[in-house]
């Protein structure tokens, strides 16, 4: 998928005028993908509750359009939330390859990000070590306002992605 | 030379539109596609603001300036322009071709209704009702189909309870509309409509009333009985393995159903089209307004409904099907023929 659209970008490169077709499409797809990312939540730790909460009443997460799906096919992002074994990193790479492009990773909480308080653990793994991570969000738990703000910079990361087709190689 | 082609060209197009106004009209928006598509962008909004506010969230804001106004327009363009992913081994058209068809075949059964006495996309006198029965009929074979093509589990589940679901809840369906038949006298919906000037068959016939709202809701999936994408056991139930545009299609697919079984309800035992006539809007405009007001009640009913009840087991839902809805439904047609005659209908 990634290849065959570089390869239209490159085929239709002598059209005058193409740069701005991009240009306009790149905005489009930014606009639409910023305001529609719905994760699937690998809820595995006690990041969960902060996590519930972040849709739930006080937050709402839906206000950004951050609604939360079952199915991983039609989701754009995975939400690592929670100390990932090694066990389950093989898991946390499954799910990333099933989902569809373009796809991004976001790891909540210390434990996915460098492992946390089980830092000299023999099973935990940063998650990154598996997928490819977009946004880390640092905490133990992380709260609310913290987790929103990681989906804001993942959503200008999105947003100022300037590429047609897909994100990630 | 050129003058006198593009001048004939234009003659031929103007007469064609004039000639054909009443249809294009029909098949472009009321019945047809600006409703359809209108109809499946305002109430995935409505729908999404109005759980919301009944959880007390906010719900979509950011996206367009004022209360989320742009963000089903951001989803759809985000499914466009997302990967559609093929599992291995797999007739792709089988899998490609039903997600289409699922959105298509309930817009079919939409053409039937009447809007008017004169405002009818598919004007077949005593055929109506059995042909909108013929071909919501249709309908629940799509998911079966497409659970099935998808090679999945979980769709393979959702697929059977698709047809579980249907069954159980179709035959009290039919047998209530065959009750509102026999009380207006024919299946001629438009008669049926024109039956119901004096008093709502909502009244006379108050059971079938209440199973029919049921299996309205029942028919379109909604959540007191979405248990063939019950997002909790089956993952997302026959939908499971669709991703990108397909997706869109078959939560499009969900709103047609909604909207053609709804207007069934509205004309078979709300007094369809009948209301007072309002003199701005001429008799016609009045027609299409009272039924556009009632599908909008119907569907706040609905919604609220959503945001109220939770989902009921499989189980659960087969005993209400057999159990208590037909034998209503038949007792219902009993007390319809009984009302016949004795002549108070």
């Amino acid at each position: 998928m990634a290849e065959e659209s570089c390869e239209l970008k490159r085929s239709l490169d002598w059209v005058p005028g193409s740069g701005a077709v991009y240009s306009v499409v790149d905005y489009v797809a930014g606009w639409a993908r910023k305001y529609s990312i719905w994760p699937i939540h690998l809820v595995t730790g006690c990041c969960g509750p902060e996590f519930m909460q972040t849709s739930g009443v006080q937050y709402d997460m839906e206000r950004l359009g951050i609604l939360p799906f079952a199915s991983v096919r039609q989701c754009d992002c995975i939400m690592v939330v929670g100390v990932v074994s090694r066990k389950m990193a093989l898991r946390v790479k499954y799910l990333y390859e099933q989902m569809g492009e373009p796809k991004y990773v976001v790891s909540v909480g210390a434990c996915p990000t460098g492992r946390g308080p089980f830092y000299d653990s023999y099973a935990a793994v940063p998650v990154d070590e598996y997928v490819p991570v977009d946004v880390y969000i640092p905490g133990c738990p992380p709260r609310p306002e913290a987790i929103i703000q990681g989906m804001m910079i993942l959503q200008e990361k999105i947003k100022n992605t300037k590429r047609i087709g897909v994100k990630s190689e | 030379m050129n003058v006198n082609i593009l001048a004939s060209i234009w003659n031929y197009a103007t007469e064609f539109l004039a000639v054909n106004a009443k249809p294009l009209l029909q098949i472009y928006v009321l019945p047809g596609l600006i409703f359809i598509l209108g109809f499946a962008i305002i109430a995935v909004w409505f729908e999404r603001k109005f759980l919301a506010r009944a959880m007390l969230r906010v719900g979509p804001y950011y996206c367009g300036k004022r209360s989320g106004v742009l963000q089903v327009f951001a989803d759809f363009l985000k499914l466009f322009m997302k990967e559609i992913i093929v599992p291995k081994d797999m007739n792709f058209l089988f899998f490609a071709a039903m997600p289409v068809l699922v959105s298509t075949v309930p817009a079919l059964a939409l053409i039937l209704i009447p809007f008017d006495a004169n405002w009818v996309l598919w004007d077949i006198g005593s055929l109506g009702l059995p042909m909108f029965f013929a071909i919501a009929g249709i309908a629940p074979l799509i998911p079966i189909f497409a659970g099935w093509a998808s090679n999945n589990k979980y769709g393979f589940i959702g697929a059977f309870r698709v047809a579980y679901m249907y069954i159980s809840a179709e035959i009290p369906l039919v047998i209530c509309g065959a009750a509102v038949a026999i009380m207006a006298g024919s299946f001629d919906l438009v008669e049926i409509v024109q039956a119901q000037r004096n008093m709502w068959f909502a009244v006379p016939q108050f059971i079938g009333f209440v199973i029919f709202f049921l299996g309205v809701i029942i028919e379109s999936e909604r959540t007191p009985f979405d248990i063939p994408v019950a997002e909790v056991e089956l993952v997302l139930g026959w939908r499971t393995e669709y991703s990108g545009i397909l997706f869109g299609f078959t939560m499009m697919a969900e709103y047609v159903m909604f909207q053609a079984w709804t207007l069934l309800f509205i004309t078979l035992y709300l007094g369809g089209f009948n209301g007072p006539v309002l003199g701005f809007l001429g008799v016609t405009g009045s027609h299409i307004f009272w039924m556009l007001a009632k599908f909008a009640f119907m569907v706040v009913l609905i919604v609220l409904i959503r945001t109220v009840y939770p989902r009921l087991r499989l189980d659960q839902m087969l005993d209400l099907g057999w159990k208590y809805l037909t034998p209503l439904a038949l007792l219902n047609l009993a007390l319809v023929l009984g009302m016949k005659m004795l002549g108070v209908y």
